[in-house]
């Protein structure tokens, strides 16, 4: 099987944003991580490539010079073949997802985080499936890699599980039992020395969006409906009830 | 004066994902859930339209519609602006709009499905979060 993985990376929430006015935060090289999401789908698809010794990973960052130190940290995880590349704009969600439509070839499996990054809050997956015609599973959870690999999410209070026969897309999300393992110290040494290659993807035709203001938030809080719950047990049994039915209808 | 109009779409039946044709410029807010965010990118993928995202507001600004929605986890805000064509987005909170349209949901995979045999709801994704002491 040939699986391609999509790492979006994001900054570190450890640091302040420092922004530049009107533009969008710098991805500095020191600063890049993987989001949990992006953890989540390699880990999906490190355990296929466990349990089916002859699956191919390919492994893609954006993000140029910049995403080369992420590119390394997921080499150290015996991916050998990982590649940088550059996003034109990485706010503009059909333009991402028709850049990475570029470098998924005639993977199998395409597996990236829910969420493709800072800049994307979830559309970049099913975007990517529609323009690959591929199938589309999103927000996976866990890999049962044994036999015939196949993927499980919850939804509502089902299990849905879904095994891979054709091509697909799958959008992976954080998972306690999907926990990305810990690199071997040589193959972290080894990491440092690889070669990191770098795709060529072209620029999509523009779609007429534009970035018209960036603005930081930090220091904000978002504000939620609040409000105590006093009186009895029994009265604040009912307060609550109360308050789940209202929510729920 | 702009002539953007918003609709609100609902997800709804194993209808094709066809749109139908609708006056441009047009923008389509889908729910901000699995179920619309698939379809929210399918029809983007097949109409080439552009997206914008997770919306948190949006208003006409002479020919443009403008939105906003954040990003680097909450700690950034970017507003958008958009000319001309179809764009598609999300919401949590459905912006008043011009009008609704139901859409059907894109062909579903073949699943299986099992009970969930824990019925205990993980602390990301409960809407609700209950705190006692």
């Amino acid at each position: 099987m040939n699986i391609v993985v999509l790492i979006a990376g994001v900054l570190d929430p450890k640091w302040p944003i420092a922004l530049t006015p009107g533009a969008l935060p710098a991805r500095q090289i020191d600063r890049v991580i993987m989001s949990p999401f992006d953890e989540a789908a390699l880990e999906v698809a490190l355990r296929i490539r466990d349990a089916h010794p002859a699956t191919a990973i390919r492994a893609f960052v954006p993000g140029g010079e910049a995403g080369a130190k992420l590119a390394r940290a997921v080499a150290a995880f015996s991916v050998a073949d990982v590649s940088t590349m550059q996003l034109d704009s990485p706010w503009d969600q059909a333009s991402v997802a028709n850049q990475l439509a570029q470098l998924c070839g005639e993977a199998d499996l395409v597996l990236l985080g829910r969420e493709f990054g800072d800049l994307d809050d979830g559309l970049v997956p099913p975007l990517l499936a529609g323009l690959l015609g591929a199938k589309y599973f999103g927000r996976a959870q866990i890999v049962e890699a044994k036999n015939e690999a196949r993927l499980m999410r919850e939804s509502g209070s089902y299990e849905e599980w879904i095994g891979f026969p054709d091509r697909m897309v799958a959008s992976v999300t954080n998972d306690r039992r999907n926990r990305l393992r810990k690199p071997l110290m040589k193959n972290v040494m080894l990491a440092r020395q690889a070669s990191i290659g770098e795709a060529e993807v072209s620029a999509p035709a523009p779609s007429g969006l534009e970035v018209s203001d960036v603005v930081e938030l930090a220091g904000t809080r978002a504000m939620t409906a609040c409000s105590m719950i006093g009186g009895s047990p029994e009265e604040q049994a009912h307060a609550l009830a109360s308050l789940l039915l209202e929510e729920r209808s | 004066m702009t002539d953007w109009r918003v609709l609100k779409v609902r997800c709804e039946g194993p209808l094709p994902t066809a749109l139908p044709d609708l006056p441009r410029p047009l923008l389509l807010v889908f729910p901000a859930s699995a179920e619309g965010e698939e379809l929210a990118g399918a029809i983007a993928a097949e109409s080439g339209a552009a997206t914008v995202g997770r919306i948190t507001s949006l208003q006409r600004d002479d020919e443009n519609l403008v939105v906003s929605r954040t990003s680097h986890g909450g700690r950034v805000a970017i507003s958008l602006r958009i000319r001309e064509g179809l764009a598609v987005a999300t919401a949590n909170d459905m912006p008043e709009g011009d009008g609704e349209i139901a859409l059907g949901a894109p062909a579903g995979l073949a699943c299986e499905q099992i009970p969930l045999s824990d019925q205990r709801v993980s602390l990301e994704s409960a809407r609700i979060v209950i705190a006692g002491g």
